[in-house]
Formats: C-alpha cells, structure tokens, sequence
C-alpha cells in the first residue's frame, strides 16, 4: 500500500530524515517510535504533504486504484482524497468553524472524488452520529468550533471522529497516546480497533510502549537520526520501553 | 464643489435650516484633518460629477405585503399622504407626540435631543421637509419582517440622494428590520434612521448592502429605554464606498445593545464603521463586534468608541475589531476606544488584525478540503458568526445574502 525508498527530507533547509525506507501493506499495524528528534513527526507531515517539508532524494509511493504511484507531486488534499490520514500530534483549532461543518465538507470532499453520493445536513446528521460513539463523545461536539476550547483527550478523540468519518486506506496516527490519561487512552485505541481492516493499514507513530499494549502492531519499527535503524515484532517494542533509546542514537 | 452645489440650492430647504444649515454646511464639510474622519476620503465628493436636487424633499412611502414581511420603499418625491396599517402608523412629529400624549405615553425617549450627529445626519435631517416617524405599537405582529428599503436614485444622472426616517418602538413591543440601500452604484445616498425602543421592547435590525450598491452614508441612532434591548447586524459585501456611523443611547436601566458587523471588501473598497455607545445609565450593557474580510486593495475601518459615564455603575462593555487580511495591499484601520467615568463598571475591548493561518489551511487540506475549500470555509464562518443572534427569519435572510457574496468573493479572488 505505501512504500517508501531512500527519503530525505529537510525542514528550513536543515535534513530530517536521511534515507528512510518504509514498506506498509494492507490489514498491517506498524508502530515506529524512537527519541525525540529522530524524524517521527517530520514523517507523518511529510506522507500527509506539508508543504514546509521539502523532499530532497527518494521515492514515496502508493497505491491508487491498484496502481504504486509517486505522490510527492500530490497536494495534501490530493492525498487526503485518495485515503490518506494523518491524525495530528497538535490538532488545530478552527474558531467560527463548526465540527459539523467541517466534517460534512470533509466527507463530501471525498464522496466525490470516490464517486459516493454526497449527504446533506439531515443525512450527515444520521451517519456522523454513529461515528462520535466509536470514541464516546456525545452530539454536542458536532456544534463547537472544530477543537476550540476543546481538552486535549478531546482533540485526540476528535481525530479519530474524523478519521472514521472518512474512512482512509492510510492512517498515520501521529503521538495521537500523548496526553491522554489512561480511560481516554483506552477509549482512543477501542476506536482505533474498531476502524482496522484487512483493507486499511495503520502507522502509530509514538515514544512510548502504552498504546501498544490496547492496539497490537504487527511491526515495529525503531527511528533514529532520521533513518529506521531496526524493525522487529511486538518484543521490540517491550524492549525499547525496558532499555530505552540509547543503544539507538 | 459639493459643498458648492448644495450651497446653490440650499433656499430650497425649510426656512428653519436654510440660514444656520448655509453656514454649517459651507463651514463643515469633513476632511482627513478631522479626527473622526481620518480614514474616509469625500475626495470623489468633488472629483466627481453628482446631480444634488434639494427641490424633491418629502419621503415618499411605496407599501407591499408578502408573507411574514411588509416592505416599505422610501424615495424622495413629492407630498404624499402618509399611510397607515394594522401594527404600524406614519406620522408626522405632531401628530405623533399629540397621539402618545393622548395614550398616555411618555416622551422621554424622543424628547431628548441626538448629541450625536455628524455632516451627512445633519444633512439628512434638514433636507426632509416633514419629519416623519413609524409608530410600532401593540398590534404588530413580532413574527413580522419589517423591510425598510431606502431607494436612491435610479436615473443615468449620478445623483445625491439624502433622507431621514424615525421609528418609535411602543413599550414591550418586538419589532424585526431589515434595512437596505439600493439605488445606482454611481449615486450616493445619505441616510438617517432614527429608533426610539420603549422600555421592555426589542429590536433586532439587520442592514444589508447588496452590491454595485450606491455610495452611502448611513447614520443609525438609537435609544433604549429601561430593559430594552437593541440587535443590529451589518453585512456589507464588496460595496464600493460606505461609511456607517452607529450611535447607540442606553438610557435605560438594564438596556442592553449587541452591534454585530461583517464585510467583504477587495479591489478599491472602502467600508468605514464609526460607532459611539453611551451608557449613560446603569445596569446597562453594550457588546459589539465587527469582522471584515479584505482581499486587493480593499480597506476597512473600525473606529468605535464606549463611554460609560459617571452615573452608570455597574455597567459593561465589550468591544471587539476582528480583520482577516488576505492581500498585502488590503488595509484594516481598528481604533477601539473606552472612556469611563465611572468605577465600578467592566469593560474591554480589543482588535485582530491577521492571516489566513497556514497551519488552519492544512489541516483542513489533510481532511480532504481544496487549499481554495478551505479558505472559503474559514471566511464563511468569519462572515456569518455576525448572525449569531438573530432571530431565525432575519437569520435566513443574512444567510441567503451572505451565502452567495462570500462564494463570490472567495472564488474569484483579486
């Protein structure tokens, strides 16, 4: 579904990440942890298309309509339409502009794109209603400000509402355990549970074992000076937590 | 050159305004060097051929029925019977003080004179022969709209139109407005609206300028009395030249005001917004905020000033400028002013001036949203915050103008 060769990415002209490679396949989990610093969230950025991160060397592709495609040319919308996700580590705040709204438009966006019927308000109201109960959040969300005000299991779980609302391929879960105390981190990773398919893939990206231990990767991957320097199975993640990063840096 | 073609005619004012009205109008014209006139160019006042005819000075009402709504057009032409109607009556000053007299109606409210006034008010006032009030009273249906459409003119000829009009709202009547201001883009009309809103009544005034609207002055002012409470929204997209001046009189206690503005402004835009809140008794509350929109050369300008006088303790007051800039070249001018008197009051203000945050644009890109989608959304929710509190008819009319023009305005832009 993704694979990655040989990236390099610099941010202010500074290089993050320096010949990663990365293979996801579909119905896989991946975990990729590592110290502060290592490159973790200049990935996720760099998938979902942030244009302050500049790809210097290396490939990014995948797969549309059953088809590996480079899509470092793809805007981020671009991406977003074709299934990919990136729930953020810091969601931003939208003020004026409601969750509904937001996640009606986002839905239509790519309704149209995947050729499914669009849904109006009524219609929307019925289907995202379905969608916040994943993550235990009640209807009153739907009229707030997309995340303002919100506390930040809030935020998080607001993510993962619309990851479910859109149904991606691809999901890069960005540090989404950080800040979570852990009734909210378990309510999270029920919903992350809940969305896994043998069609989707899932890439949690995180410094710590925790959320391991409620959504069970199938690969973890170690990142370290902007490479991944070891892949392994759950273990390593175990291992990790025991020793930490140093033998890594 | 205004000020000479208004001089030329000025015999044709009432007697009681032509000798002091020569003076005021030969002496006062506003220029930048005035303070509270600092951003408004009238250059174009001069520059620019304008047909002023002072011989036409009696309103002229045109009434219509649809459903839920009554639409009232006012032009200037010449003396015509005033109409009367189930919930509301046109009257001249006379007759309306002898009737509220009669009623047993106090006149507090209009007695008071407007400390507030500016060129084009006082222009606006002399000009109309009859002053001319609407009553409101117990009879009129609160689910009503009220629309009051101010025609300038429609002749080839760019002309200067200038009128004024009183509404009186009875004791704990409710009333919804619309106003508009129509007319050739090319024209310019001044208007004054007068609104006297008794004790325990409401009102709640959406203004709108449509586009290629004519170039306006507009002068609001208003009066509360105890426990009234008075909602006025604006929405002015992409009108060449407009300059709202907004004085609101909380004279009675426990009176509450609530100014709500957004624009649209691009090109060579110019949309000006001066408002003076006087709360001269306690217990009374005044909230405003005004939010625009600028794209190309567009400019804004809020210049709003609260002031809470010695009596009126235990008041509050909240002001709020908010400007979304969108080009290097568009201007937002926000000078919020408080002056207080007294001390045991609460009040702030404050202004934003800033972008379209990249970060926003983004995340909403990762959720699938065109860049285009995106900035569109963000510059709806800025323009229609203004409806928050509007009752949900006058919310659907600010709805259906605002919904098209920020369409308009965001995927064409400068």
């Amino acid at each position: 579904m993704l694979k990655v060769n040989n990236l390099h990415v610099s941010v202010n002209d500074k290089p993050v990440l320096k010949g990663l490679n990365l293979e996801v396949k579909a119905g896989e989990v991946h975990a990729i942890m590592g110290p502060n610093g290592s490159g973790k969230s200049t990935l996720s950025k760099v998938i979902a298309g942030h244009p302050a991160y500049k790809v210097t060397e290396g490939t990014m592709e995948y797969d549309i309509n059953f088809k590996m495609t480079n899509i470092l040319e793809m805007s981020p919308d671009e991406r977003a339409r074709e299934g990919i996700f990136l729930a953020f580590q810091y969601p931003v705040e939208i003020p004026g502009v409601t969750n509904f709204e937001f996640l009606k438009a986002s839905y239509n966006a790519l309704a149209k794109q995947q050729g499914f019927p669009t849904m109006d308000d009524e219609k929307f109201a019925t289907f995202v209603k379905k969608k916040l109960e994943i993550v235990k959040l009640n209807e009153s969300f739907l009229h707030r400000a997309v995340n303002s005000g919100f506390s930040g299991g809030e935020k998080k779980k607001n993510e993962i509402v619309q990851m479910a609302v859109m149904s991606p391929r691809l999901c890069f879960l960005d540090e989404t355990d950080s800040g979570l105390d852990i009734d909210a981190l378990k309510v999270v990773a029920d919903g992350i549970n809940r969305l896994r398919s043998p069609n989707n893939a899932f890439v949690l990206v995180t410094h710590y074992q925790r959320l391991l231990d409620y959504v069970k990767p199938d690969i973890v991957h170690v990142l370290s000076g902007g490479r991944i320097v070891k892949s392994g199975g759950k273990e390593l993640a175990l291992e990790l937590e025991k020793q930490g990063y140093e033998a890594y840096i | 050159m205004f000020k000479e073609k208004l001089l030329e005619q000025i015999s044709f004012l009432p007697a009681s305004v032509s000798s002091d009205g020569a003076n005021f109008f030969r002496q006062n014209l506003p220029t930048k060097k005035d303070e509270s006139w600092k951003y408004t160019d009238l250059s174009f006042l001069n520059t620019e051929p304008l047909a002023i005819d002072l011989q036409k000075t009696y309103l002229h009402f045109d009434i219509s029925e649809a459903a839920q709504e009554v639409i009232v057009k006012i032009k200037l032409g010449n003396k015509a019977t005033l109409p009367t109607t189930q919930g509301f009556s046109v009257m001249e000053g006379g007759s309306l003080r002898q009737k509220l007299k009669d009623d047993g109606v106090s006149l507090t409210l209009l007695n008071k004179t407007w400390q507030e006034q500016n060129y084009f008010s006082r222009l606006s006032e002399s000009t109309v022969t009859s002053d001319v009030y609407i009553l409101f009273d117990q009879q009129w249906s609160t689910e009503k709209i009220f629309q009051l459409q101010w025609q300038g003119s429609t002749a080839a000829l760019a002309q200067f139109g200038s009128m004024r009009v009183s509404l009186v709202v009875a004791d704990g009547v409710s009333v919804q407005l619309h106003e508009t201001f129509n007319g050739n883009a090319n024209s310019f009309l001044n208007t004054t609206t007068d609104l006297y809103i008794g004790a325990n009544a409401s009102v709640h005034l959406l203004k709108s300028q449509p586009q290629q609207s004519p170039r306006t002055t507009i002068t609001t002012r208003v009066r509360l009395g105890q426990a009234s409470q008075f909602y006025m929204v604006s929405f002015i997209s992409e009108n060449m030249w407009s300059r709202h001046n907004t004085y609101v009189d909380l004279s009675g206690r426990e009176a509450h005001a609530d100014l709500k503005a957004s624009f649209l402004c691009r090109e060579k835009e110019f949309v000006d917004h001066h408002t003076y809140i006087d709360h001269s008794v306690g217990y009374t509350t005044s909230r405003q905020d005004y939010a625009g929109v600028l794209d190309g050369r567009g400019e804004g300008v809020f210049n709003g000033k609260v002031h809470i006088r010695r009596d009126a303790q235990k008041s509050d007051a909240e002001q709020l400028s908010r400007n979304l800039l969108l080009s290097k070249n568009a201007v937002a001018n926000a000078k919020p002013e408080l002056l207080i008197d007294a001390d045991d009051v609460k009040a702030k203000h404050g202004a934003t001036i800033g972008q379209l945050d990249q970060e926003e644009i983004f995340y909403m890109q990762s959720r699938g949203l065109t860049a285009q989608q995106a900035r569109a959304l963000v510059i709806k929710s800025f323009v229609f915050s203004a409806a928050d509190h509007l009752p949900n008819a006058l919310a659907q009319k600010f709805y259906a103008l605002a919904a098209p023009a920020v369409q308009n305005f965001t995927e064409k832009p400068s």
